[in-house]
């Protein structure tokens, strides 16, 4: 069977399903296409099982956000940040909340925050494309990662990604081994959001601005204090 | 983070030895967050508020809550996450990792201890310094270290407010209270449920996964 048939074959299906299990639904509903996909995965029992709850806690989550929440996840730049945003919702207010919850809520707000890091300053990298910019093989980028010459944040079963940020006119930046030298032993992310955090010893300013602007001593003895020591 | 601007001579006065240094008695405990590959119990000769420039006493940098210790080792300033609209305001953020990789130490005392104690304006001004020796960069508030740690009374150790904010009160011990206190690993924070919630509500921390 050729391609373009299976995938006819397979939207024909997922149409059905989703008329027999929401008729009410128009086709040019923005949500039809959603449920005939849902539809579709739920013949398997785990993701039925998963699909379930996800969708219980996401109907609970819409019907208990407020207006603002609602506009705010709406104009979000992507569906994970618009769930994100809307799940919120489930929490429980300030001063009710269980420690459990406080942490559950902090690691949501990770999620939407990994998304901004990995954004911020120009973007990531995959490892294929650093070795281009870098012409070198993937396993030589690799190599340079293991060997902290270079920072790859871990991206759970997508490997890593690397901030472009690390790139200068004529390849990495010498001053990038040096600081992730100074910022052991913190792990990559934590890395980054020092380097992208303003600092009170700077003015405010990031010490990624300081070390492109040049102050490179002044910014290492501040990693090093941080890995050390703190900020305090 | 609190900040405020150093005089134009932010040295020590020549007097400080002559001077009654505003000194208090501390019961403990003492909180520690540290990497768990290493020992709980540290007295650094490199890095802190109030180490010895000239490196040649440790200092084992500490902090009156565990949340403090939390907040001290870790935290960054907030900013690099901009509001994002929340009403709370900006997170910040920590690595799901770090969590795992850094440990808590309790550290308690046998006996009390005597801290020189900068809490105060009346504390900061009777040793000739002001509110800004506890934001001022290090390079600043390290000149005040040795003075302090060679004055008559001897003291154990500085407890100031830390630039943390939110309460967070840090103490710096200097060697010599070594046989006076017990430090014990209390594991990885990840484990400290408790300590994580507080420390969330008190700086809306957000937890990266990685």
């Amino acid at each position: 069977m050729s391609r373009r048939k299976a995938i006819s074959n397979r939207t024909r299906v997922r149409e059905r399903a989703a008329q027999a299990a929401l008729p009410v639904l128009a086709t040019s509903d923005p949500l039809y296409t959603s449920v005939a996909t849902l539809v579709e995965q739920s013949k398997e029992p785990l993701r039925r099982a998963i699909l379930a709850r996800f969708l219980r806690a996401a109907g609970t989550a819409v019907g208990r956000a407020t207006p603002a929440t609602l506009t705010q996840a709406a104009s979000a730049d992507s569906d994970v940040s618009a769930v994100l945003t809307t799940l919120e919702a489930l929490m429980p207010e300030e001063g009710k909340a269980s420690d459990d919850d406080v942490i559950t809520q902090a690691q949501l707000r990770g999620l939407e925050a990994r998304q901004r890091m990995l954004d911020a300053e120009g973007g990531t990298l995959s490892v294929e494309q650093m070795a281009r910019r870098l012409h070198l093989t993937r396993q030589a980028v690799d190599l340079r990662r293991r060997n902290r010459r270079l920072i790859g944040l871990p991206v759970g079963r997508h490997g890593y990604r690397y901030p472009a940020w690390q790139l200068g006119p004529t390849g990495i930046w010498s001053w990038v081994p040096a600081v992730v030298e100074a910022l052991s032993p913190h792990d990559p992310w934590q890395q980054v959001f020092f380097l992208l955090s303003p600092h009170p010893d700077l003015g405010g300013e990031t010490p990624l601005n300081a070390l492109r602007s040049g102050r490179t001593e002044q910014t290492l003895g501040l990693a090093r204090t941080y890995a050390r020591y703190g900020l305090g | 983070m609190v900040s405020a601007s150093a005089p134009t001579d932010a040295t020590p006065p020549g007097d400080l030895a002559a001077r009654t240094l505003p000194l208090t008695r501390m019961e403990g405990p003492a909180w520690r967050v540290y990497p768990g590959a290493y020992e709980a119990e540290h007295f650094n000769k490199q890095d802190g508020r109030f180490n010895d420039p000239e490196q040649q006493y440790g200092v084992l940098n500490a902090s009156g809550s565990d949340v403090g210790a939390f907040a001290e080792r870790l935290l960054l300033a907030p900013g690099v996450l901009g509001g994002g609209g929340r009403a709370a305001g900006p997170s910040v953020p920590i690595s799901a990792t770090a969590l795992q990789t850094f440990s808590l130490a309790e550290i308690t005392f046998g006996q009390s201890i005597t801290c020189v104690d900068l809490r105060t304006p009346d504390g900061l001004a009777r040793i000739g310094a002001g509110p800004w020796l506890l934001t001022a960069p290090h390079a600043v508030s390290k000149q005040w270290s040795r003075p302090i740690f060679l004055h008559p009374s001897a003291p154990d150790g500085i407890v100031w407010n830390s630039r943390a904010g939110n309460g967070v009160v840090s103490m710096g011990l200097h060697e010599r209270a070594k046989p006076k206190i017990a430090t014990v690993g209390r594991g990885p924070l990840v484990g400290h449920r408790r300590l994580l919630a507080d420390a969330i509500r008190l700086f809306h921390v957000a937890i990266v996964p990685a």
